[in-house]
């Protein structure tokens, strides 16, 4: 039927990989490329009593030293409210405080600690249910907790009614369920090679998995128009959500302008593990009622999300976890309730899956909890509680060309599990009142 | 202090100023403007900067430069270019040619041929551990290929496509293996 | 002792971002031999963008890929991309692709019916050839029009994009919105080995079954699944940054040694993938977004897979043989 879809093209920037050919932007390289390092934050909050960058400005082989002071708008990010350079208040240990362009990698190094800064430590928040407590130190002066919809502590979803569901039910179940912090670790670390170009315009080879994205967020910074900015790239050594967030293509622009050469800022691996955007922490509470025959009558689940220190791309997990925390199941009696807090660590980026796979483990796991408690199989379950082509899933969504069962099924047959013949019958067709359990 | 470090690299004299703490990485790299070996942890994690010394694959991150004075070193740029064991031929053959012409290694051929690099950034390394156990061990099992490869990252996961391409080019699906001709000098 | 055990995970994943309203754009340049240049700004990290963004529009024009050349790598030059995230690519730059290609088709029609004097109703395109349909000889190639053009003095591009139409506004109350009209769907099962007095857990059978609609290039895909398995298992298995969280932060992994990723020896000793080929009723060819799903069924199933094999449910992850240890410990106890 197709001509081009549906075959087995080999990548065509393959033979690039596997010669070496392939360029990176840790591979580009410019004539009197400067080196870029940054003064980062030892404490997981602290107040910067004073700087002073003088000494650091004289130091030899040092062409450039900013500070907040020298950004023309110090807020980027999707959220806009992350600081380029930190100001009077650090909020996550590694935060950068101040950048050096130096002629060389000892050059720099030797530059920051000219540095001559005074803090004041303070006491940080890290545990998000510690974060949501009256009195917890605070992370960020508008307070801990986000306000959706500038006015509620939850981000909710109702469908049906729970405590109806709950009296149907005749078994509960509750479970609790945390993830951990976890890095994209991609192997090219964060890296942007900056410089001006003739005509005078700043020029980012960049990372980024949306060059329009980040360009977008940083015109901004630089207070520029988009036709004084330009940004390359489109090939990363892996990105997997990470390169949605900026980790040095403001500041490496912000040197470029500074110095009027070009300027590399390259993460170490140490930086990018310790210091860049992560898949912060979650908390899922799940509580279930479910008949005997397998049907789960109602659910709620309350879910914690830690921010991190910024909002970055925390805020957009939420609300693509509330809407898929329920699975991909047919529940009718639905509450959701999502919070979302505050910490001083490093701030909540994108990462593969991000919101909903964290998520589906709690909902995944719980989900055969229910079926060791009403004594099915973990098939049965998933069978029985499956969305239908039409369904509307709990945000109202109408679900086309839905396949749970057809997966189920074909997984089965994989593993060599033989299905009950009427699993085996059932389809993911919309249902009739006749057909599979007449839920 | 830097010295004058003599080695031979890809099959040709090599000569390049390099420092007493200067890795052989950052000598390729810098140095000698190669940048075929990645750095993906610079401390002998991720094998992202394999390369071949005297016969054995290594990691270029923890060798010191001036430890290969007079030694052979092959990275993935001589596997076409260097040692120019296939050289263009008719245009009959389907298979897949480096950018200058060149016939492949048949590990970079089956590499393409399987999909198995995604990002690419762990490649080059992972084609030079490949290259160098199958010199080594023309006919292994999956899970010798799987021990030989395993100081070498791909955080893609490409790990399945990697095995079996490597499987494949044991059995010459794609050439012959050739002969270890100067990479073990 | 070796304990075996099976779970399973069944998941669904929403294509393109969250309530919608995520453009893409896409040129198709034709040159002057006829080949095609094709732009728009996604980044390719491994996933296959390129390819699969070649293959959509080749299928669009009905040519070659080899024909065509896709120019991803600047903001100059590539047209505009929302972003490489939420599964999207291959859903919206194909759905741009193909308006662009039907641009592209229209510019060389109206182009052709000027130079052989024909109204443009009479001519008809296909796989790379404008003609009357009253007298298939009488085509003109893409090599004859990019001649003719180019050197006419006329700029033939062909230009579209794709909005997924953004949903309502959530409703605050009940939440109520449309995340996206296109879902994919997938269940997983694995079998592991749990070694009782270690806590070490092995993945032995993985069997991955996805409907992420029409594959549009089954390398590719399968390179997301394989990724996704082995990204699924450190998920399930191993990675954390900060073990003492949320005690303290000052135990954090820095390196690769610290924070353990699959290696070679980590992968399934088997496993097999399926892919469901159904039509979605709005992606490109029935394509919809795969990227993200197929790393999210993994860590639930080898959990489940650990209750199997030794009783205990692991309810934060990753499963690490302390943590795994221990609550066999406890379970030993409590009998």
């Amino acid at each position: 039927m197709y001509n081009s879809v549906g075959k087995r093209v080999p990548r065509y920037d393959g033979i690039g990989h596997v010669t070496g050919r392939t360029q990176y932007v840790s591979d580009v390289k410019m004539p009197g490329m400067l080196v870029c390092k940054t003064l980062r934050c030892p404490y997981h909050k602290a107040r910067i009593r004073s700087i002073d960058v003088s000494e650091a400005r004289t130091s030899p082989g040092v062409y450039a030293v900013i500070t907040k002071d020298d950004v023309p708008h110090n807020l980027f990010a999707m959220v806009p409210d992350h600081h380029v350079l930190a100001e009077e208040i650090t909020r996550y240990r590694g935060q950068n405080i101040a950048a050096v362009a130096a002629a060389s990698r000892d050059a720099a190094l030797d530059a920051l600690a000219r540095i001559r800064i005074e803090y004041e430590e303070l006491e940080p928040v890290i545990d998000p249910e510690e974060a949501i407590k009256d009195g917890a130190p605070q992370v960020r002066p508008e307070g801990n907790n986000h306000l959706f919809d500038g006015n509620s502590l939850t981000r909710r979803i109702r469908r049906g009614n729970v405590e109806e569901g709950f009296r149907e039910a005749d078994f509960i179940v509750e479970g609790r369920y945390t993830t951990p912090s976890q890095e994209h670790a991609p192997l090219e670390t964060c890296c942007t090679v900056a410089y001006v170009d003739a005509p005078g315009r700043l020029v980012i080879h960049s990372k980024a998995q949306g060059l329009y994205f980040a360009q977008g967020d940083l015109a901004n910074v630089f207070q520029l128009p988009l036709n004084r900015l330009k940004f390359i790239g489109g090939t990363i050594g892996g990105g997997f959500g990470g390169m949605n967030s900026i980790h040095t293509d403001h500041i490496a622009g912000l040197l470029a302008l500074a110095t009027g050469r070009p300027v590399r800022f390259a993460l170490t691996r140490e930086e990018e593990m310790l210091f860049s955007t992560i898949r912060t922490p979650w908390i899922f509470r799940i509580r279930d009622g479910i008949r005997r025959d397998g049907v789960i009558t109602a659910r709620q689940v309350s879910v914690l999300h830690d921010c991190g220190a910024y909002t970055e791309l925390g805020l957009y997990a939420v609300e693509k976890n509330a809407n898929l925390i329920a699975g991909a199941n047919l529940i009718r009696n639905l509450e959701v309730d999502s919070r979302m807090v505050y910490t001083n660590k490093m701030p909540s980026g994108s990462m593969r899956g991000f919101g909903v796979n964290v998520g589906q483990y709690a909902e995944q796991v719980q989900l055969d909890r229910l079926a060791h408690t009403v004594g099915i199989s973990p098939m049965e379950i998933r069978f029985i509680n499956a969305f239908h082509t039409g369904d509307k899933n709990h945000t109202g969504n109408e679900l086309a060309s839905v396949s749970t069962i057809e997966t189920l099924q074909k997984v089965a047959a994989m593993s060599g599990q033989t299905l009950p013949e009427k699993y085996l019958a059932w389809s993911s067709a919309p249902l009739s009142p006749n057909t599979n359990s007449g839920k | 202090m830097s010295q004058i470090l003599r080695f031979h690299l890809n099959g040709n004299p090599a000569e390049v100023m390099a420092g007493e703490a200067e890795t052989l990485l950052d000598t390729l790299r810098e140095g000698l403007g190669l940048t075929s070996p990645k750095c993906g942890c610079n401390r002998g994690d991720c094998g992202a900067c394999t390369v071949i010394l005297n016969g054995n694959a290594v990691k270029s991150c923890t060798v010191l430069a001036l430890t290969v004075e007079g030694k052979s070193v092959w990275t993935v740029d001589g596997l076409v270019d260097g040692e120019r064991a296939g050289e263009p031929e008719g245009g009959e053959s389907p298979a897949p040619r480096s950018l200058s012409g060149h016939k492949l290694h048949p590990v970079q051929t089956a590499f393409h041929e399987y999909g198995a690099p995604q990002c690419g950034y762990c490649t080059p390394g992972m084609v030079m551990a490949a290259v160098a156990f199958l010199d080594r061990n023309p006919s292994p099992t999956e899970e010798e290929v799987k021990d030989a490869l395993s100081g070498n990252l791909c955080r893609c996961g490409g790990y399945k496509k990697y095995v079996q391409a490597v499987m494949a080019a044991a059995r010459g699906e794609f050439d012959p293996l050739p002969e270890r001709s100067g990479r073990n000098v | 002792m070796i304990r075996k055990g099976r779970g399973m995970a069944t998941v669904y994943y929403p294509t393109g971002f969250n309530g919608g309203g995520d453009p893409d754009l896409v040129s198709l340049r034709i040159k002057v031999d006829g080949t095609i240049d094709m732009t728009n700004a996604s980044c390719e990290m491994g996933q296959g963008f390129k390819s699969v963004a070649i293959q959509m529009a080749a299928e669009a024009l009905g040519i070659s890929e080899s024909l065509i050349t896709i120019d991803n790598t600047n903001t100059d030059t590539a047209a505009f991309s929302m972003d490489t995230a939420g599964s999207r690519s291959t859903y919206i730059v194909g759905l741009a692709s193909i308006s662009a290609a039907e641009d592209l088709i229209r510019k060389i029609v109206t182009f052709a019916a000027g130079v052989l004097g024909v109204d443009a109703s009479e001519l008809k395109y296909e796989a790379g050839k404008v003609f009357r349909a009253s007298d298939p000889d009488s085509a003109m190639t893409l090599a004859q029009i990019g001649a003719a053009s180019t050197y006419g003095g006329v700029f033939i591009i062909g230009v579209g994009g794709f909005l997924p139409p953004p949903g309502p506004p959530r409703d605050p109350e009940t939440g109520a919105t449309i995340p996206s009209r296109s879902m994919a769907w997938g269940s997983t099962v694995v079998d592991v080995e749990v070694d009782d007095e270690t806590g070490v857990v092995e993945v032995v059978n993985l069997y991955d079954c996805y409907d992420i609609g029409t594959v549009i290039n089954p390398l590719m895909a399968e390179g997301q699944v394989d990724g996704g398995d082995v990204q699924g298992v450190g998920m399930g298995l191993f990675e954390d940054l900060s073990p003492c969280f949320p005690k303290n932060l000052e135990i954090y992994a820095s390196n690769y040694t610290d924070y353990i990723i699959p290696t070679f020896m980590d992968i399934p000793r088997h496993s097999e993938i399926e892919f469901i080929q159904s039509h979605d009723p709005y992606g490109p060819f029935g394509a919809k977004g795969c990227g993200e799903m197929v790393a999210n069924t993994q860590p639930p199933a080898i959990v489940n897979a650990i209750y199997d094999a030794v009783g205990v449910l692991v309810d934060s992850l990753p499963a690490t043989p302390e943590k795994v240890l221990r609550l066999i410990d406890e379970k030993r106890k409590t009998g």
